[in-house]
C-alpha cells in the first residue's frame, strides 16, 4: 500500500511538478500619469518671453487632459541645453533617468513677419521621434498651432484627437442675470454669448459646433432659442407652456426638446428651424432632459412616469422604452458618452446630489463625486475622456472637470458670479 | 457459494493489485524515459515548435531599427492656415543596449534548453520562502511600502546570519542559503526599482475588468537584461507596453552581488494596476 502511494506521489510530481508556476513579485504603478518633459523651447527670436509663453502654453494644455504628468523644469537643469531640439543631439538616457517617458522639444525662429515653430515629440525610452511638425504662423496666432500639435501628441497616445479646439458653453450670473458664456475647453477666454439681461439656461451644441440652442426667459416664459455661433441668424420655439431642455442630434440639424403645449411635458423631435417633426413620448408625467446616443438611434431622458424621476432609454427605431436606473429615487440629467456605452447622470441620495456613471450593459452604477456638496449637470467631452459638471463644493457654484473615471477633479475657471449648466462642444477644427 | 464468491472477489482484487502495480511502474518508467529523452533532446535541438513559452519580447528588439527617412517636404508658402510640415530625423543611437559582453553561458541561444532550465528554476526562484514569510509579518501598508519593508527585513536577515555564522558549523548548507537569500534580495531590489518607475494611466488603458501581466526578466551578471518575455499578457496593449517601458526605463540593473555565481537571474514580475489608491 505504501509502495503504491509513493508511486502515485512520484507520478504526480513528475507529471505536474515541472509545470508548477511559482509566485512572482507583484508590483503596482507608482504614477497614474505619463511623465512628460517640456523644456523651454530654443529661439532665435528677439522676444525672449515668446519661447517661454509657447512652451508653457503647450505644457499647460497637455497637463489639462489628465494623461500627462508634466515634469518640473527644475528636475532637468543640466540635461536640457541649447541642443535639445533634434533627436541626434539629445542624451535620452539622461531624460529617462529623471523619469521622463516623453519629451517635447521646440525650435522657434522668425522668417520675415512669420514665426516658424518646429515641434517634436520623442519617446525617450526608445530614443525615437514620434511626431515632428513645422508650423508657420503669425506671432499672435501661435496658440492655434500649439493646440494642433497637442492634438497630435494625444492622438499618438490614444488614437483620438482629444479635446483641443473644443469649447464649453455655460451659464454665469456675473452680470446679475443668467447669461450664456462660451470658453475654451480649458476654461480660458470666456466670452459672453447672450446679452438680454434675462434668464438663459441649458445650452446645447449642434453636432458641428456652429449652432447653440438654449432655454431663455427673455419673452417672459421659457422658450427655446436656436442661434448661430458666428452669424446673426436664429430661430425661436415659443409654444404655449414650457419649451425647454433642447438637445441637438449627433447626426444632423434636428433636436429633441421638452414642450408642454399639450398640457403634459413630453419630448418632441424638432427641425433645426424649430418645427415639430414628431412626438417622441406620450405618457402622463414629466419627460425631460433628452440626450442622444452617438448613433442617433436612441434617446435617454428623465421621466417621472414611474412615480419618481428615473432615467429611461427610448429606441427610436422600434419605439420601445426601457428604464435604465433603479438605484435611488431621484435620477435626472442624463448625458450619453461619445462611445455610446455609458451615461452620466445626477442622482440624489440622502439629500445629496452626485454624479453617477452607468453602463448600458446592466452593471450597477458607479458614483463619481462624493462629499456633502451638490454636483450636477455632468456632460462628456467630445472624446469621452473627461466630464465637466457644476458643483457648489466650495460654496459658490463653479464648473469642474474630471476624468471619465472620476479622478483628477479640479475647477475649470474662476469668474464673477456663479457658473452652472455646462455643455461641451464637439471638436471644432481650425479655431 | 458465498465463500467461493468471496474467494473470487479477493482473487480478483489480488489480480487487480498486481495489474495496478505493474501498470503504474510501467507508466512511471515510460514517462521517465520520455522526460529524459525530452531533456536530452532539448540540449541538441533548437526547433522552435518545442518551445513552450515563446519569448514575446527579446531585448535585442529594443535596438532601434535604422529607418530610411522620408524625403523632405517642401515648406508651404502660405502664411496662415497652412498644413504643418512633417519633421523627419535620422534615427537616434540605441539607448538601452550595451555592446554584447562575453559571459559564461549565453542562455538566449538555446531556447528550449533555456526554457527547461527556467521552468526548473522557477520553482526555486519564485517560491521565495523568505519573502512570503516576511510579507506575512510586514504591516499592511501600501504595496510599495511592503516591498521596501520586505527588502529591509531581508537585508537584516542576511546580516544577522552572517554575524551568527560559525566557521565550523555546516559548511555546505550555509553558502547555499546565503546565495539563495542574495538572489531573492537582488530580485526584490529590481522589482522595487521597476515599481518606482512604472507609470500607468487608467485613462489611456480604458475600461477594463482586471488587468494583470506576468513578465520574466533575465538579468546577466553585469546587470544587463538579456531577455524579457511575457508569461502572460494582460490583453490590454497599453498595459503590456507600459510594463515593458518600466523595465526598459531603468535597465541595465545593478550587477549581480559577488556571492551569486549564476550565469543569469530570472526575475518574475506580476504587473497589476490595482491595489493602490487612485
Amino acid at each position: 500500500m505504501k509502495f503504491s502511494k509513493i508511486i502515485w506521489v512520484l507520478f504526480i510530481l513528475l507529471y505536474f511538478g515541472s509545470n508548477l508556476l511559482a509566485e512572482p513579485i507583484t508590483i503596482h504603478p507608482f504614477m497614474r500619469k505619463i511623465p512628460l518633459s517640456v523644456p523651454l523651447f530654443i529661439t532665435e527670436s528677439d522676444d525672449l518671453n515668446l519661447n517661454r509663453d509657447i512652451s508653457d502654453f503647450l505644457a499647460k494644455n497637455l497637463a489639462f487632459t489628465g494623461y500627462y504628468k508634466i515634469i518640473d523644469r527644475g528636475a532637468f537643469v543640466g540635461i536640457s541645453n541649447l541642443k535639445t531640439v533634434k533627436g541626434a543631439d539629445i542624451d535620452f538616457k539622461s531624460w529617462t533617468a529623471i523619469g521622463t517617458e516623453l519629451l517635447i522639444t521646440g525650435y522657434i525662429r522668425k522668417q520675415v513677419d512669420l514665426l516658424v515653430i518646429d515641434l517634436r515629440l520623442f519617446d525617450t525610452i526608445k530614443g525615437k521621434l514620434l511626431v515632428g511638425k513645422r508650423y508657420k504662423v503669425r506671432p499672435h496666432d501661435y496658440r492655434r498651432v500649439v493646440l494642433k500639435f497637442c492634438s497630435e501628441v494625444v492622438f499618438n497616445l490614444t488614437a483620438n484627437r482629444g479635446i483641443f479646439g473644443s469649447k464649453i458653453a455655460f451659464v454665469s450670473t456675473g452680470t446679475g442675470s443668467k447669461e450664456i458664456y462660451i470658453c475654451d475647453f480649458d476654461g480660458g477666454n470666456p466670452q459672453r454669448f447672450t446679452r438680454n439681461k434675462s434668464i438663459n439656461i441649458l445650452p446645447s451644441w449642434s453636432y458641428k459646433g456652429n449652432w447653440l440652442a438654449y432655454t431663455s426667459f427673455a419673452d417672459g416664459r421659457p422658450a427655446i432659442f436656436i442661434k448661430n455661433i458666428t452669424k446673426s441668424r436664429g430661430y425661436k420655439i415659443s409654444k404655449k407652456g414650457i419649451n425647454t431642455t433642447p438637445a441637438w442630434a449627433p447626426d444632423g440639424l434636428k433636436l429633441a426638446a421638452t414642450l408642454s403645449f399639450s398640457g403634459d411635458s413630453e419630448l418632441y423631435l424638432l427641425s433645426g428651424t424649430g418645427k415639430i417633426k414628431k412626438k417622441l413620448t406620450a405618457k402622463w408625467g414629466i419627460d425631460t432632459d433628452p440626450t442622444w446616443s452617438p448613433d442617433g438611434n436612441k434617446l435617454a431622458f428623465a421621466s417621472s412616469r414611474g412615480g419618481n424621476p428615473q432615467i429611461y432609454v427610448k429606441n427610436l427605431q422600434d419605439d420601445t422604452i426601457t428604464r435604465l436606473t433603479f438605484n435611488g429615487k431621484y435620477n435626472t440629467e442624463p448625458n450619453w458618452n461619445p462611445k455610446g456605452d455609458k451615461i452620466v447622470y445626477s442622482g440624489m441620495q440622502k439629500n445629496k446630489t452626485h454624479i453617477w456613471l452607468i453602463g448600458l450593459n446592466g452593471n450597477p452604477p458607479r458614483q463619481l463625486t462624493f462629499g456633502n456638496s451638490r454636483n450636477e449637470r455632468a456632460v462628456w467631452s467630445p472624446d469621452g475622456s473627461m466630464i465637466v459638471f457644476s458643483s457648489n463644493r466650495k460654496g459658490k457654484w463653479r464648473l469642474y472637470v474630471m476624468t471619465a473615471y472620476g479622478t483628477d477633479q479640479r475647477q475649470l475657471l474662476t469668474m464673477p458670479g456663479e457658473q452652472t449648466h455646462p455643455s461641451w462642444s464637439p471638436r471644432i477644427e481650425d479655431q | 457459494m458465498a465463500s467461493s464468491n468471496a474467494q473470487q472477489t479477493s482473487l480478483f482484487r489480488a489480480d487487480n493489485h498486481q495489474i495496478f502495480y505493474l501498470t503504474t511502474v510501467l507508466s512511471f518508467i515510460f514517462h521517465l524515459v520520455i522526460l529524459v529523452a525530452v531533456i536530452f533532446a532539448a540540449e541538441f535541438t533548437l526547433t522552435p515548435e518545442y518551445e513552450p513559452v515563446k519569448p514575446i519580447i527579446n531585448i535585442s528588439m529594443v535596438t532601434l531599427p535604422v529607418q530610411e527617412p522620408p524625403p523632405p517636404v517642401e515648406a508651404p508658402k502660405l502664411p496662415e492656415k497652412t498644413p504643418p510640415e512633417e519633421i523627419v530625423e535620422e534615427p537616434v543611437v540605441p539607448l538601452i543596449i550595451k555592446p554584447p559582453v562575453e559571459h559564461p553561458k549565453p542562455p538566449s541561444i538555446k531556447h528550449k534548453a533555456a526554457f527547461k532550465r527556467l521552468t526548473k528554476k522557477k520553482k526555486r526562484v519564485v517560491q521565495k520562502p523568505n519573502t512570503k514569510a516576511l510579507l506575512k509579518t510586514t504591516p499592511a501598508k501600501t504595496e510599495i511600502a511592503s516591498l521596501q519593508d520586505v527588502m529591509e527585513d531581508l537585508r537584516k536577515q542576511v546580516r544577522n546570519e552572517e554575524q551568527n555564522m560559525h566557521p565550523a558549523a555546516d559548511d555546505q548548507a550555509r553558502p547555499n542559503r546565503h546565495v539563495r537569500d542574495a538572489i531573492n534580495m537582488y530580485r526584490l531590489d529590481i522589482a522595487y526599482q521597476i515599481e518606482k518607475k512604472w507609470a500607468f494611466s487608467d485613462q489611456v488603458a480604458g475600461e477594463h475588468e482586471e488587468l494583470e501581466a506576468l513578465v520574466v526578466i533575465r538579468v546577466v551578471p553585469d546587470g544587463r537584461v538579456n531577455k524579457i518575455w511575457f508569461e502572460k499578457k494582460s490583453g490590454n496593449n497599453y498595459m503590456d507596453e507600459s510594463a515593458m517601458r518600466a523595465i526598459l526605463k531603468i535597465s541595465p540593473f545593478p550587477p549581480h552581488p559577488k556571492i551569486i555565481s549564476q550565469a543569469f537571474v530570472d526575475v518574475a514580475l506580476k504587473f497589476t494596476p490595482y491595489g493602490l489608491h487612485q
